[in-house]
């Protein structure tokens, strides 16, 4: 039964395409009718045009009529497209990068000085207008629309930034255009821009999946995993995780993380490298790997080293660990099953113990995760994959949920 | 999933409130139907939370609270604007730390910068008055810096403040402890609520709140329920942070002044 179900999971379509409509953080209709019109107007973009950089091994038709401008760097790609409206949409490839949130926010700040000087007017205002996260086959990506104003008086002017954010394998893509409305167009140039890079994609993951991450209701962000078996038999992974929170009506918090973890077939931890830039700045870079017959962490957490021999000696359980021993809870008679962790979030000095305990709140969740106080109740299939879950606490409700999955997180 | 899981209970963790409005760390706040006027020096209010047992014994370590579970998920609170932790003071409360890095150069500096302009003002005045002039970017982060790294960036939200409050406190010698929990600001004709940092200090024999983050904010009260402090300073401090911020309430009801 178990084989026949996973078999038909595999059947099921793996990928999911989420039209960058963003959601507004701000209520359009308190404002002024030809404000409304302007932000519902759009255009289609039928034009489009070959884009070639040999060294990420792009060569694509792109929509919009791309047109390289001098970045004054080779490993940065600054394209104008042309898609009709007053104002081109611009979009980036790097080479090197903060990350999808980070980048984004610095790419918003750098258009929204560039149209200071352009109007010759200081900045006066803005708002975070709205926030989004959605896929390009699969590949996440961020959205960021800026509301603002420049100049005083009956000298201001009013703007809307638009900006999308996304990280294929080897680059980062960011588009942003600085018009009101357009919003569907803009999206269908920035795809294109994203799958120029993903084309000539060889994807030979064991499993991928990428969740979205809403506080409130808001999509704030998403995590993405891929597990692929090297020629061992170990599975390497690689966890991205980028997210865009507001914190006031002006103000968003941006962080990036990624981390490259080995594990063996049967969910135990072999080593893990990981870093997170938050707000532009290095949080913290940490390894973990065991030797000398016990597990040695190094790294730094806000320029600060630090270096620790955990007491903890034994099995620790890695993400793809998860995975296969949620379908083993499953699957057998226990109601629960305790392992450690090492997460350097929480504490890059200690294996922390966690409780998967099965639940029965179907159809919203089947399983309990518990972390310290953490309590993250979940919905997994028999395979062990994570479908969506939530957590509560004080007046915010965080939920998580599967928005993109290829493969099955199950060795051959 | 376990990195993810983490990035989830800090962004709850660090959901705290500064000087402006912030999105998420709003606590919903209903006042009671009997209530006219401002509130006054002390409060009753009804918490409804999660944990109510854990709440009732956290808040039983203070004076000028009194609470009282009315059932598995409502604790009725009576609340001073100012309440005292009655626990000792450790010595750990007057070292350095990892967070609270008094010993590295910024903080230092940053300390030595206090000594040399010290007024002849009430000290926890000073100090409060002080840290809220020299955080000169007040802003939302979605981190929690060590004093270190405030005293250098001179950015960040109430942890940043209450992180750098500590840090001076301990720097001129009085203990001083990093406290999390939920502020309620009143005003004439109406009151808020937001997750929240301060700092109690060791202060003439007695545990003393000062709040460098709210220091000439608005409004005519400010009420602190605390939930926990960041009782481990060292590199795993989030852990401690977590479990504070898991007893923040979800809504405060029935709010008026203690009959």
């Amino acid at each position: 039964m178990k084989l026949l179900k996973s078999a038909a999971l595999l059947l099921l379509p793996a990928t999911i395409s989420v039209n960058a409509n963003a959601e507004y953080l701000i209520n359009l209709a308190d404002f002024p009718d030809w404000f409304q019109q302007s932000m519902a107007r759009e255009t289609s973009v039928e034009a489009s045009g070959k884009m070639v950089i040999e060294k990420l091994n792009v060569d694509a038709q792109v929509k919009g009529k791309p047109v390289l401008q001098d970045s004054g760097s080779t490993d940065v790609w600054y394209y104008t497209m042309d898609i009709g409206s007053d104002s081109p949409v611009e979009c980036y490839a790097f080479l090197e990068f903060d990350g999808v949130a980070n980048s984004l926010h610095a790419i918003v700040e750098h258009s929204l000085g560039g149209a200071e000087q352009i109007n010759g007017k200081a900045l006066s205002g803005r708002y975070t207008l709205g926030l989004d996260m959605g896929m390009i086959d699969a590949t996440p990506f961020l959205q960021l629309d800026t509301l603002y104003n420049l100049g005083e008086g009956g000298e201001k002017v009013v703007g809307v930034l638009k900006g999308l954010s996304a990280q294929t394998n080897q680059s980062l893509q960011i588009c942003v255009h600085n018009e009101m409305g357009y919003q569907q167009a803009f999206y269908n140039v920035f795809a294109s821009f994203v799958q120029a890079f993903t084309a000539n994609d060889q994807q030979p993951e064991l499993y991928e999946a990428t969740y979205r991450m809403t506080i409130n209701g808001i999509p704030v962000g998403y995590s993405q995993e891929k597990h692929t078996i090297d020629q061992d038999g170990d599975i390497a992974t690689v966890l991205r995780d980028a997210m865009i929170t507001p914190v006031d009506q002006v103000a968003v918090s941006r962080s990036d993380s990624q981390t490259l973890e080995w594990s063996r077939a049967d969910g135990s931890l072999i080593n893990a490298q990981e870093y997170t830039i938050e707000n532009g700045q290095l949080a913290s870079q940490f390894a973990i790997s065991h030797a000398e017959d016990a597990w040695q962490v190094s790294g730094q957490m806000q320029g600060k080293e630090v270096n620790a021999s955990l007491e903890y000696n034994s099995w620790l359980l890695s993400s793809f660990g998860n995975y296969t021993e949620t379908a083993l809870l499953l699957a057998g008679d226990a109601p629960t099953a305790d392992y450690h962790i090492w997460l350097s979030d929480a504490d890059p000095t200690s294996a922390l113990p966690v409780t998967f305990t099965k639940i029965d709140e179907m159809p919203d969740a089947n399983l309990q995760f518990e972390l310290g106080p953490l309590t993250l109740k979940y919905l997994a299939t028999e395979n062990g994959s994570f479908e969506k879950g939530s957590i509560a606490q004080g007046g915010a409700e965080l939920k998580l949920e599967k928005v993109y999955s290829k493969g099955q997180p199950v060795m051959p | 999933m376990n990195k993810l899981l983490t990035f989830l209970a800090l962004t709850f963790a660090l959901n705290v409130s500064a000087q402006s409005v912030p999105t998420l760390a709003e606590i919903p706040l209903t006042m009671s139907a009997s209530q006219s006027g401002p509130l006054t020096h002390a409060i009753y209010l009804e918490v409804e939370t999660r944990q109510a047992d854990s709440l009732v014994k956290q808040l039983s370590n203070y004076s000028g609270i009194t609470a009282q579970q009315l059932n598995k998920n409502t604790v009725a609170v009576a609340l001073a604007h100012q309440p005292r932790f009655i626990g000792a003071m450790q010595r750990k409360y007057a070292q350095p730390s990892f967070v609270i890095d008094t010993d590295e150069p910024a903080t230092r500096t940053f300390i030595e910068g206090f000594t040399k302009t010290r007024t002849d003002t009430d000290e926890l005045e000073a100090i409060t008055a002080y840290v809220s002039e020299y955080i000169n970017e007040p802003t939302y982060i979605h981190g929690f810096n060590l004093a270190s790294t405030v005293a250098t960036q001179r950015a960040g939200d109430c942890t940043e403040f209450a992180t750098l409050t500590t840090a001076l406190a301990r720097g001129l010698g009085m203990p001083a402890r990093l406290t999390i929990g939920t502020v309620i600001t009143a005003y004439a004709e109406s009151a808020d609520a937001f997750g929240h940092a301060w700092t109690e200090v060791w202060y003439k024999g007695k545990w003393q709140i000062i709040d460098a983050a709210l220091y000439g904010a608005e409004g005519q009260q400010f009420y602190y329920l605390p939930t926990g402090i960041l009782d481990n300073e060292g590199p795993g401090f989030a852990m401690s942070l977590m479990m504070a911020s898991s007893l923040f309430p979800n809504r405060l009801e029935n709010v008026q002044n203690l009959q």
